[in-house]
């Protein structure tokens, strides 16, 4: 990657974009939408919050987990699957306060639960395995023990195939079978994985300044990377016709072209004007190339990059931003911060 | 660093040295603090806290194996997540399994970036068994390592040993890290302050180097003082272990503990120049003033002598002790007996046994200079070298410069100005393996700024 500095400019603050400012109990760690008006919000103190944007209220606030909820994940229905630092993975139904299921990992934390896109299959992961339920937490299988921690896991579009990412490998399962389907080797520590949505890469940010791509069907060679980056990259990003992944290390924001489903292997990447703060995530709406971006400081950017790499609108907010994510169908973008506000923030447009 | 930064320190210690007990004790202890214990095995610790978190040892490499790249990234992703809430911990206190190299723990908070941001590395803090820690000081690398790295050692179990078998336990972790702060415990009884809130770490916090680390460091084991006449004398030597051996006379303006300190540090640097100096003149069989001489030990009875020109107190150094070559300092066959005499443990090591490696010199720096040998050292010593400080005179500065660094990774600023009531002086220790004293040495000889 060529090493380009970003320019910086002061950031106006559109805050009449901001349509709803709520205080929780702690550090907000997780958010998920259940539907347009509808989220889970987690926070430190284990704290599981339901919500409704339209009556401005908290429905419900319900005593989770000991410890941080560390994860949330909803099926786009009315399940909410959270995970804790209890070793415990919660399934929820929408309006109740006690969960229907109650899964015991192996570990002491949950690093994460997901549930497929089409809501049917939920991933629980705790240290170095997971384990595939069906959506209500009956159990389908456990996986193998990997070799260290599992620092990502992610869904194929498709809601058949998922892969697991460890130090030196990435792992493809599909939902019928413990067995793996194909193991990629490749020494590195990754800190993220994320299959494009049109499924023809998957891609890994890593502590060691890096992103890997596999182009699937794998092939021998049919792998890359791109380093250059001035620190590890744990955020990655796809908008939803997989023409940009956006990714970020340090103050960095760096959008990489995959247009007509081309790897950018020679192709310079979109490198967006930011501040001199840390980036701390970034989400593509589910339908469109805008990018929100969230930073140490409180702020979040909006950016196009089919526009250019300035930004189009920003917003101060109180905390640094722990997690950002678009409602289903982008209207609002729900924000969470290290200070316990919880923000919804209207679409640009 | 800056203060907002979490402290960490950094436990290590082998199994049964008293790490657990040390750990309960903190976590039981009335001290108001909030602190998160990472523990390698979890469930050891019978203090029930949330903040007691277990952990992998999970070890990545980066930068294509590079050994000062190498991180721990269970100890990323835990502390990540423990600063992931509003009110913010006091400290962080990291046990490492007891077979663990600390480098790769101590280089997680320089490599990540984030780390950097939000902890503070406070120090290496090491337990050792008083007892039974000569089961492996001698064989395990990683207590070897243990030792080396650590900022402050705590001798536990000290009332199931003498006070001879301490008093020579302390002389042989004092050779191997001069620098660590060493304290005797029982059941790991410890006031708290003596092992957290160190700043071991911190170059803006007072970087301090022990004075009397050049005692434990000698690359001659014996020096006799003597008051000689001007007169000729002989020395004579039968044959020992070792084919040769270097030595050195030189003149003291009288015999005082000072100035035989003087003429030992003198000797010390002397002993550390280049052999090509005096290997030129090695089969010449005078001994001159200030010149290291080669003594060959092959040829047995062989005699040198040492014309003095002026009576007066000279110092003889001899690299390896004067009885193993039974030898001889005689004036018209009249032995002649040292007024005062030492016997230094002979740390020159090529082997792979743990040492510190001082420096101490008042001679003027050039920056440059310095800063390529320190470029080069770590290039090629870095493995080795596990940890370094150092305090730096350098020409044409009223400020003193800083340094101290974790295997080839090294931090350096410009500290506070030299106060007019102290010396203006170098500073330097190595602690590590395989160190060439004589290397290191002449390495710093050539950072010495012109016209002084």
């Amino acid at each position: 990657m060529d090493q380009q500095e970003p320019y910086f400019i002061p950031l106006p603050s559109n805050n009449e974009l901001i349509s709803l400012q709520i205080e929780l109990d702690e550090y907000i760690t997780a958010i998920a939408w259940l539907n347009n008006k509808n989220l889970a919000v987690g926070t430190a103190a284990g704290t599981l919050y339901f919500l409704d944007i339209e009556t401005e209220k908290v429905l419900h606030k319900i005593k989770a987990h000991n410890g941080s909820v560390q994860s949330i994940s909803t099926n786009n229905h009315n399940l909410i699957a959270t995970g804790g630092q209890d070793g415990l993975a919660k399934i929820f139904e929408w309006g109740n306060t006690n969960p229907i299921a109650q899964l015991k990992m192996n570990a002491e934390w949950i690093e994460k639960v997901v549930y497929s896109p089409d809501g049917l299959w939920l991933l629980v992961v705790a240290g170095n395995q997971f384990s595939l339920f069906k959506a209500d937490g009956s159990l389908v299988y456990n996986s193998i023990t990997h070799e260290s921690t599992i620092s990502d896991i992610c869904w194929r579009a498709d809601s058949q195939q998922f892969s697991s990412a460890c130090y030196s490998s990435v792992r493809f399962f599909n939902v019928n079978s413990a067995i793996e389907i194909d193991t990629l080797l490749w020494k590195n520590s990754m800190l993220s994985i994320s299959w494009s949505p049109n499924s023809k890469f998957l891609c890994s940010g890593t502590q060691d300044s890096r992103i890997h791509f596999w182009q699937l069907p794998y092939k021998k060679g049919n792998d890359f990377e791109m380093s250059g980056y001035r620190g590890k990259v744990r955020n990655l990003s796809w908008d939803s016709k997989s023409n940009f992944m956006a990714s970020n290390c340090w103050n960095e924001v760096i959008v990489w072209p995959f247009h007509k489903g081309k790897a950018p292997k020679g192709k310079k990447p979109i490198i967006l004007a930011h501040s001199t703060e840390r980036v701390t995530t970034l989400n593509f709406q589910n339908d469109s190339t805008v990018l929100a971006v969230g930073n140490k400081a409180g702020v979040v950017c909006f950016y196009d990059p089919t526009t250019g790499n300035d930004y189009l609108a920003a917003v101060q907010l109180n905390g640094e931003i722990t997690s950002l994510l678009w409602a289903p169908n982008d209207s609002f973008l729900a924000v969470g911060t290290a200070n316990g506000f919880l923000y919804i923030v209207k679409d640009l447009s | 660093m800056n203060n907002h930064k979490i402290p960490v320190t950094v436990l290590t210690g082998f199994l049964g040295s008293g790490k657990t007990t040390l750990l309960n004790r903190i976590l039981s202890e009335n001290h108001g603090k909030k602190i998160a214990v990472i523990e390698n095995e979890f469930g050891e610790i019978g203090v029930d806290n949330e903040l007691v978190i277990g952990a992998d040892e999970e070890i990545f490499e980066m930068n294509n194996g590079c050994i000062c790249c190498t991180v721990r990234g269970d100890l990323i992703r835990i502390l990540t997540q423990l600063t992931r809430r509003k009110d913010r911990l006091d400290h962080i206190i990291i046990e490492t399994t007891g077979m663990a190299n600390p480098s790769p723990v101590a280089q997680t908070f320089w490599v990540d970036e984030e780390m950097q941001e939000q902890f503070k590395l406070d120090a290496i803090v090491t337990i050792v068994d008083a007892k039974h820690v000569w089961l492996h000081i001698d064989d395990s690398e990683e207590c070897k390592e243990q030792i080396a790295f650590a900022d402050v050692i705590l001798l536990n179990k000290t009332d199931l040993v003498s006070t001879e078998e301490l008093g020579l336990l302390k002389t042989r972790i004092k050779r191997m890290n001069s620098q660590a702060k060493i304290h005797t415990t029982i059941n790991a009884e410890i006031n708290l302050n003596h092992i957290l809130n160190i700043n071991a770490f911190d170059l803006e916090a007072k970087v301090e180097i022990n004075p009397s680390f050049l005692e434990e460091e000698y690359p001659y084991e014996w020096s006799g003082f003597y008051e000689l006449e001007k007169e000729n004398y002989t020395l004579t030597f039968d044959e020992g272990p070792d084919l040769a051996m270097d030595l050195l006379v030189l003149p003291l303006p009288n015999i005082s503990d000072e100035s035989q300190l003087k003429a030992a540090k003198k000797a010390i640097f002397m002993f550390s120049e280049r052999d090509d100096v005096h290997i030129a003149n090695a089969k010449n069989s005078s001994i001159s003033l200030f010149q290291k001489k080669q003594i060959d030990l092959v040829n047995t009875q062989q005699s040198y002598q040492l014309s003095i020109e002026k009576a007066g107190f000279y110092g003889l150094f001899t690299q390896h002790g004067p009885d193993e070559f039974n030898m001889k300092f005689a004036l018209n066959n009249l032995q002649i007996n040292p007024i005062a005499q030492q016997e230094h443990s002979h740390s020159h090591q090529h082997d792979n046994t743990v040492v510190s490696v001082g420096i101490e010199d008042e001679r003027m720096l050039d920056i440059n200079k310095v800063d390529t040998w320190i470029s080069m050292l770590l290039q090629y010593k870095g493995v080795d070298i596990y940890r370094m400080k150092g305090i730096l005179n350098i020409k044409n500065n009223p400020n003193r410069f800083v340094f101290q660094g974790v295997h080839m990774l090294f931090d350096a600023i410009e500290d506070r100005p030299w106060r007019a009531d102290e010396i203006r002086r170098n500073q330097m220790i190595f602690i590590g393996k395989n160190l060439d004293r004589n290397e290191i040495v002449t390495g710093f000889e050539l950072c010495i700024a012109n016209n002084q």
